[in-house]
């Protein structure tokens, strides 16, 4: 305004200028944005190789492969310093551009203004200094908007992804009207569940009725679909057919936290974080009393080897249980599920690193705590026999089923897996039977 | 060594440190050539920058004054000329000095990278990744404009503050003293507030560092996370950590938001210092118009760069941190390396013997106590006791994972401390516990085993655990990848991989630590034939809990109490009816039970 009062000739010729400015400007978001993504995209690369190598430190040294993984990521360093100098070219080809149309401004501004002071277009030499002035003012933001530009484009590039993850949507959502069951006492029943992904069949016609306090057990090859089973009733997955009944209520049709919280799991493979034991075992719940933390951590073997620790459940444990045996590791988790006092347990596979005198023990305090429904899954005969119901698995499907004396009087695969496991122990009740 | 956690902060060294500054400039060195050119270009932008004033001066001066218009026109065009050479000098000076600094990024990094690889299981036992992650990228990333603009704007910002200081001197060196009047209050400033500023940006990066460590656990739970419905907690604990790093954040920021007014305040005073004492010499005559205006506009070129500088010198204090928490890393010596007169080994037999080993991975708490054994090449040994009694520690030592405090581990006669890491470990095929699998195809993470097997090679592994026929079944057969959705793969699956890429290896000796716990006895006893047929003569220890893998054995070792209790064949053992005995009534007695039922 200033400026057009002062001279409107020379605020229109200095104006001219302002469009091209900004044109180059808008070149450079479009091209620089580009980079920015793919130089975000590739710094995420980058992480995931150092985060895997990391994680998975020991497996490279196991193999000696410390040299193959400095290439594998020097690789991508490269390529982040080949993206990021690709950056600055385009930076230096538009941010140069800028400030000469700015100084261009000012050079034009003076002389073409001189002119005018000499031929009387404008008032005195004084007026054209602060001329001057009021086109530096006017160029500054100009001149910032190239800087302006390239951190916009950087968040952009950044805010783009944050918007993808936050436009995914989970697959599984508590519903809106949730139904809550009469009371939670671990029924659980399978209604001729199938499970189908990606085409392929995992789950085929399952049936199953877990009475409160009873305990499954779940046998089968590798891959047969026991994992499967155990995710639907937390409800991991949906169903393809059939209906998993918790409580008399479809899991569909429950509160999602409440179905969770009122089922444990321990997993296949254990997770810690590297914090204390207690809090490893309490999981972030302030509702559990010490009682119950050490009636549980009893009950999973673990009070005795955490007594022997300097700081007892105040131990800080490195991360995933660095330090502590697997067996330990298997135990801590265990209490963790044990701890949570919900009426359906479930044990996928987590005696596996017990040696079988620990197994024996902790198995006998499960069975001593009559509440809850127990699914367990297993390879050793050890740790299913007193089940009150034996799955054997094969492909998604029962192939048999029964306690352990009627699949023992079957003769099939349970019998199999059995005569494998104890050839040497029946061959001594053998002799001295004999 | 005491296990750091995501909840707390690593502990670190507080004031700043000259060496630090100077060993991170070193990196500059092999740039200096590009560092000099970069330098001439800038004194070319320089010097046109330093004349633009004056010409100014000159055409209001000489030509307007004087209604000299052709000057005015030469004036403008030359003007418009050296601004135009300069956008080329800054184009290329942009894109040199980018890739300098990117370069030196890269060199640190990748230096950063490599020195981890070569530290030792303690370095990873004692931190979460997350927070060794961090300082591999944060850390790094956070050194990136230090360098740029340690050359393009420290050396060229002092020299424009010189040659603005003696242009302004020569100017009129009464006006020039009272522009600078204000700038030893401004230097005062700086150094104590240079100092809360350093210390507050080491906690940020701290605080930084816990947030990542437990994001990165977090995220590799999410599935425990999920199944016990703790998000809220978790979410809760998070919060806690991004709080913590947000205060930290905006504690160190308040004292580093003191640079700037510190310096615009002087340069405000200066100025109003140099107007109102021009004036007084104005109206004495003493001094002309343009001059004044001239003067105004170095000042201007003297105080900017003095703020570039403080500027500098303020990411200089937040970022050098960044460079401590790198340097710390390169410090630590690997606990167990080559040494220098490490030999090869030659390619082995498999005889291994522990003499009088002791090892505890914390020097008070024994784990091995004087432990000795001899294994013949070819035999296969069960290690057998309760959990955390020391079984995996014993295979540790064999690959050197570990190194026993005293007493020696051999192999075919040779110490293992005494030959190449690589040499040793690529003679052996381990398989952990945990089934590590990388992010990528079933095909690229059996080949890991052996990185130039064939297609061919890495299928007939496969066969041989029992794999071959599960991944057929999948869609992408051996190019699924081992995380796509839909795929995931079981526990037994996962297993079997990491199965399969201990055996491409083709070790002389095989370490099976719960190999097969996972897997069931069925498919078990194929891999098990599978392997003797193709593994014949090799040595392998083998760490289980079934008795049919157990059974299996040449011998049998009994662990118990920090050394071994019982070693034997399975009859021996039997017979001698010790511990291994009394694990195995308990399973016969649950066999009477079994069959009481």
């Amino acid at each position: 305004m200033v400026l057009f009062l002062i001279n409107w000739k020379l605020a229109l010729m200095s104006l001219c200028i302002l469009p091209v400015i900004a044109f180059v400007a808008l070149r450079l978001e479009k091209q620089i944005g580009k980079t920015f993504e793919e130089i975000s995209d590739q710094r995420a690369l980058m992480n995931t190789t150092a985060q895997e190598n990391l994680a998975g430190v020991r497996l490279v040294k196991a193999f000696g492969r410390e040299k193959h993984e400095i290439q594998k990521f020097l690789d991508q360093n490269k390529e982040n310093y080949r993206l990021n100098v690709n950056q600055a070219k385009i930076w230096s080809k538009h941010q140069p551009r800028i400030e000469f149309l700015s100084n261009l401004v000012i050079v034009l501004v003076t002389s073409i203004g001189g002119f005018m002071v000499i031929g009387g277009g404008l008032p005195s030499v004084g007026t054209l200094v602060a001329y001057t002035g009021y086109i530096n003012m006017l160029i500054w933001p100009m001149r910032m908007l190239g800087w302006l530009i390239n951190v916009l484009a950087q968040c952009l590039a950044s805010i783009k992804k944050i918007d993808a993850l936050f436009c995914e949507e989970p697959d599984i959502k508590s519903p809106e009207k949730p139904v809550e069951p009469e009371g939670r006492e671990g029924h659980v029943v399978f209604d001729h569940v199938t499970l189908e992904a990606n085409g392929m069949k995992i789950l085929e016609d399952i049936c199953l009725d877990a009475k409160p306090g009873s305990t499954v057990a779940i046998m089968g090859a590798t891959g047969s679909g026991k994992t499967s089973i155990i995710n639907l009733i937390g409800r991991y997955y949906d169903v393809t057919g059939g209906r998993v009944l918790v409580d008399g209520v479809d899991v569909r049709e429950q509160n999602l936290e409440l179905l969770r919280r009122n089922t444990s799991v321990v997993m296949q493979d254990v997770f810690l974080f590297s914090d204390t034991i207690e809090e490893n075992i309490r999981f972030g719940s302030t509702e559990i009393s010490q009682d119950t933390l050490v009636q549980a951590s009893k009950d999973a073997h673990v009070h005795e080897f955490v007594m022997k620790l300097q700081d007892g459940y105040k131990t800080v444990i490195g991360e995933r249980g660095i330090g502590l045996s697997g067996g330990q590791k298997q135990r801590i988790s265990m209490a963790r599920a044990l701890s949570r006092n919900s009426r359906v347990l479930v044990f996928d596979d987590s005696t596996s690193a017990l040696d079988m005198e620990t197994e024996h023990q902790i198995q006998q305090s499960l069975e001593s705590r009559t509440d809850e429904t127990k699914f367990i899954i297993a390879h050793r005969v050890s740790a299913v026999k007193n089940a009150d119901e034996i799955l054997f698995l094969e492909d998604g499907r029962v192939l048999e089923r029964g306690n352990h004396q009627s699949l023992i009087d079957r003769k099939g695969r349970y019998y199999d897996t059995y005569m494998l496991q104890f050839q040497g122990l029946l061959d001594i009740h053998d002799e001295e039977a004999g | 060594m005491p296990i750091n956690n995501f909840r707390e902060d690593e502990v670190m060294k507080e004031e700043i440190n000259f060496r630090t500054i100077g060993r991170l400039f070193s990196y500059l060195k092999p740039h200096l050539p590009a560092v000099v050119q970069t330098l001439v270009l800038m004194a070319v932008a320089i010097s046109v920058e330093l004349f633009n004033p004056w010409f100014l001066k000159l055409g209001i001066d000489k030509y307007i004054a004087n209604g000299d218009g052709k000057g005015m026109l030469i004036l403008g065009g030359i003007m418009i000329v050296l601004n135009f050479g300069t956008l080329y000098c800054a184009r290329f000076r942009m894109i040199k000095m980018s890739k300098v600094t990117n370069d030196i990024l890269m060199t640190i990094r990748q230096q950063l990278y490599t020195h981890i690889q070569k530290l030792s299981f303690s370095f990873f036992d004692s931190r979460p990744v997350g927070k060794i992650l961090a300082r591999i990228i944060g850390d790094v990333n956070a050194l990136n404009d230090l360098f740029t603009n340690s050359v393009t704007s420290l050396i060229p910002e002092v020299v424009k503050i010189i040659a603005a200081v003696v242009i302004m001197l020569l100017m009129n060196w009464r006006l020039a003293l009272a522009a600078l009047v204000t700038l030893p209050f401004m230097v005062t400033v700086m150094v104590f507030v240079s100092r809360a500023s350093h210390k507050g940006w080491q906690i940020f990066r701290k605080k930084a560092s816990n947030m990542n460590a437990f994001t990165h656990e977090d995220f590799s739970g999410i599935r425990v996370v999920q199944s016990f419905a703790a998000e809220k907690e978790t979410s809760k604990t998070f919060w806690e950590l991004v709080t913590e790093w947000r205060k930290a954040f905006i504690s160190a920021v308040k004292f580093s938001d003191f640079f700037w007014p510190s310096v615009e305040l002087s340069w405000g005073v200066g100025t109003l210092v140099v107007f109102s004492y021009g004036l007084v010499l104005l109206n004495t005559g003493t001094i002309t118009v343009g001059l004044l205006v001239a003067f105004s506009g170095y000042i201007g070129m003297f105080w900017q760069p003095v703020m570039n500088i403080s500027n500098f010198y303020n990411q200089l204090v937040t970022n050098i941190t960044g460079a401590e928490r790198i340097f710390e890393i390169l410090d630590i010596n690997p606990e167990i390396a080559n040494r220098n007169d490490s030999a090869e080994l030659p390619p082995i037999q498999g005889n291994v013997s522990f003499k009088h080993v002791n090892f505890g991975y914390e020097a008070t708490k024994p784990v091995l106590k004087d432990v000795s054994f001899q294994v013949r090449a070819g035999e296969t040994i069960a290690l057998v006791g309760p959990t955390g009694v020391g079984k995996t520690t014993v295979v540790n030592l064999i690959s050197r994972f570990y190194e026993a405090q005293s007493g020696e581990v051999l192999i075919d006669g040779h110490d293992v401390t005494k030959v190449t890491l690589e040499s040793l470990r690529s003679q052996m095929g381990i398989m952990m516990q945990d089934s590590f699998l990388f992010s990528g195809t079933i095909r690229d993470n059996i080949r890991y085993g052996r990185l130039n097997a064939t297609d061919e090679e890495v299928e007939e592994a496969a066969k041989v655990v029992q794999a071959h026929e599960f991944i057929g079944k999948f869609e992408k057969g051996y190019d699924t990848d081992v995380n796509e959705r839909g795929a995931r793969l079981s526990g037994g699956q996962r297993q079997l991989i990491a199965f399969a890429r201990a055996l491409l290896a083709n070790p002389r000796i095989l370490i099976l630590d719960e190999a097969t716990a996972s897997i069931d006895t069925q498919t078990e006893k194929l891999v098990q034939d599978g392997i003797k047929k193709l593994l014949k003569g090799r040595t392998s220890f083998v760490i289980a809990h079934r008795l049919s893998t157990i059974q299996s054995a040449d011998r049998i070792m009994v662990i118990e109490n920090g050394g071994i209790s019982e070693c034997g064949t399975h009859d021996e053992l039997m017979q001698n009816q010790g511990l291994y005995w009394n694990l195995f009534m308990a399973q016969f007695k649950f066999l009477h039970t079994g069959e009481a039922v």
